[in-house]
């Protein structure tokens, strides 16, 4: 009894000193959205093991903290944050990981942040971000931002890889700036049309490319509209000849429905998050997004 | 009354002085409101069959980073006639080995999922029987499971997908008896364990074991011992269907002494399980049953079931929720109850704990 009570402390020191070991050379990157987490995969290469916390096709805005999620983070040498007020919860993952080697990267730092309050900002608006809009990973080129303060991340915590990933930011930076220029071409017949989205999550993409977001779904941000705020959205889509109403799989389809049926405004279903943390997911997701508009409104084929 | 006033104005200077010196010592600030109406045909209630349209408890909320290694938050819990600190303690979050952490004040203990947990937060709007300490006795306490207590805890990462919790307590052990005086060789001791596991990837699971003892009767030396098990898991049905099934077992080994210090055992379990769907963002739907053997004769067993349903505006900011409780104690007829809470809060919404 003795030797087997010994042989099950022994068992247990050993699976807590290997749960608190460095594993291997490669850097452990946590990301709050897997966009960030794909960026870094692409600067990271083979160096970096990646996880993301928000699934995606959830809601970004509001993500249960998991204590496997503080886990992640635990063993982690990076934090990938959105920012902006979108993931205030990471901070309890963050906290709840009791990492003291933990570097946060806030991927918001340089961007040029659109629909910034003015005035007092309270909840009468809805659930508006204080800080403006954080759904800037929409606009590709700010994809390139992003990367680069991974890739100031990176340096820091691998210092002896620095080559390694400069090499690998300037080939997304070449890369990003071709795709930019292909995905340009594909909507350009859309250019300067007006569109309707469900919550404001699509302003980076319509200012990206040449399109203006001239109501929501949503009367304010969180709010589930009213059918007097739908029976305006009637009126301004065939007024303003919107081109098509862009909603988060997250959110309930009825309104957007009803408009269809009312206006004939097409339908595209797309999450703003990319579907992995795979190096090319990132694009592979714009390149979804641009297909299906294209596709729907009759635009450009690839 | 005077007491409350006196707690009130201490508030009011507490606010005044935050405000004062506003800047990155700034607490953030939360406070929640409710207004509870509610019917019932218990006989027991003494408003049987006459509405009630109250102002529930109003919790006040302040946390704050102290520094880069600890947090401070203090829960005040006010109503009409009372004023508690309900919690106040401080964490350390980082800077230990180990991924150890502290935590010590006066706090809601983490024995099992619903206690920790303000019920506010509640989607069935009042604590379960089984859970509630006044009502089955099972837990120590009188509202809730809540004591002055010093916690070490350590998150162990145990591969991509699981993490093991173990957390102890040592308490005041002043819930698990009415005096209030402190007498070291009193204290109580609070052990979880607490496995979470992510099923096919995308389920986040956890099931947690929970111990607790303290003495029951300081004069004539009778402990408690409560044992429990837990469970809860999320299933997204569809992108915006969410599922939320958790279910907890909760056994009490209690010696109660009388006033000749005669000792009887008090041998009782009881359980509850639920379910509460997410849908369209705004609504929930869900049903909760519960038993237990009633306190003073374990033969005996009251059961219950609740479906209830919700609707928020923006998240917590404005809630509606409606409850029907069946309640079939082990004599007397069986009851039922409605309840209706509009529930409002202002301040940040922190993220939810699993």
């Amino acid at each position: 009894m003795k030797a087997k009570l010994k042989n099950i402390t022994i068992g247990l020191i050993a699976c807590i000193i290997v749960a608190f070991s460095p594993v291997g050379a490669t850097v452990r990157i946590v990301a709050s959205l897997p966009d960030l987490g794909s960026i870094a995969s692409y600067i990271g290469g083979d160096k970096v093991e990646v996880a993301s916390i928000a699934q995606a096709n959830a809601n970004p805005h509001s993500v249960e903290v998991f204590p496997s999620y503080m886990a992640k983070a635990a063993r982690a040498s990076l934090f990938l944050k959105c920012g902006l007020a979108l993931d205030q919860w990471a901070d309890a993952i963050i906290d709840g990981s009791r990492n003291n080697n933990l570097m946060v990267i806030d991927c918001s730092s340089g961007i040029n942040v659109l629909e910034k309050p003015t005035g007092k900002v309270d909840a009468s608006k809805g659930d508006v971000h204080p800080f403006g809009n954080p759904h800037y990973w929409l606009d590709p080129s700010n994809g390139v931002v992003i990367a680069r303060n991974i890739l100031e991340g990176l340096e820091k915590v691998d210092q002896p890889n620095s080559a390694f990933y400069t090499a690998n930011f300037e080939k997304f930076k070449s890369e990003c700036g071709l795709k930019i220029l292909a995905w340009k071409s594909q909507i350009n017949p859309l250019t300067g049309k007006k569109i309707i989205s469900y919550h404001s999550s699509w302003v980076y993409f319509a200012s990206a490319f040449g399109l203006t977001v001239s109501g929501m779904v949503e009367p304010f941000p969180g709010i589930p509209p009213s059918g007097n705020h739908l029976a305006v959205l009637v009126d301004l889509i065939k007024k303003e000849h919107c081109a098509f109403l862009i909603q988060e799989p997250y959110f309930p389809g009825d309104a957007p429905n009803f408009l269809n049926r009312q206006t004939g405004i097409p339908i595209v279903k797309c999450s703003p998050a990319c579907a992995d943390v795979k190096p090319l997911a990132y694009f592979a997701h714009f390149d979804a997004i641009i297909n299906q508009i294209v596709k729907l409104t009759g635009g450009k084929q690839p | 009354m005077l007491k409350s006033k006196k707690c009130l104005l201490f508030i009011a200077l507490f606010l005044f002085f935050i405000k004062s010196y506003a800047g990155v010592v700034n607490p953030d600030i939360s406070a929640i409101g409710q207004v509870i109406g509610k019917c019932t045909d218990d006989s027991a209630s003494g408003v049987a069959k006459k509405p009630t349209l109250e102002l529930g408890e109003v919790e006040l909320m302040l946390d704050a980073a102290l520094n880069p290694y600890v947090n401070g938050a203090f829960v005040f819990s006010l109503s009409q006639e009372s004023f508690e600190i309900e919690e106040a303690y401080a964490s350390v979050i980082r800077g230990l080995p180990w991924n150890l952490g502290l935590k010590a004040g006066k706090y809601r203990l983490g024995f099992g999922r619903l206690n920790p947990t303000h019920p506010h937060a509640y989607p069935f709007i009042s604590t379960p029987h089984v859970m509630d300490p006044g009502i089955a006795k099972l837990l120590p306490g009188t509202e809730s499971f809540n004591d002055v207590a010093i916690q070490a805890s350590s998150l162990i990462p145990v591969g991509d997908n699981y993490s093991l919790t173990i957390s102890g307590d040592l308490l005041q052990g002043n819930s698990f008896h009415p005096d209030t005086t402190v007498n070291t060789a009193d204290f109580g001791f609070l052990a979880r364990i607490d496995n979470s596991f992510l099923i096919a990837d995308n389920i986040p699971s956890s099931v947690g074991f929970s111990f607790t003892r303290g003495t029951s009767n300081p004069a004539a030396r009778t402990k408690d011992v409560v044992v429990g098990t837990d469970v809860k898991t999320k299933l997204t049905l569809t992108p915006i269907i969410v599922m939320t099934v958790q279910g907890e077992y909760i056994y009490k080994f209690g010696d109660n002494a009388d006033s000749l210090h005669v000792i009887s055992h008090d041998r009782r379990g009881g359980f509850y399980g639920f379910a509460d769907a997410h849908f369209q963002n705004h609504y929930n739907a869900g049903v909760l049953y519960e038993q237990y053997q009633s306190p003073g004769n374990a033969d005996n067993i009251d059961r219950g079931i609740k479906p209830f349903i919700g609707f928020n505006l923006l998240e917590e900011s404005t809630i509606l929720r409606l409850a029907y409780e069946y309640f079939m104690p082990h004599k007397g007829a069986a009851n039922s109850t409605v309840e209706l809470q509009f529930l409002f809060s202002m301040g940040p919404h922190k993220a939810h704990l699993f």
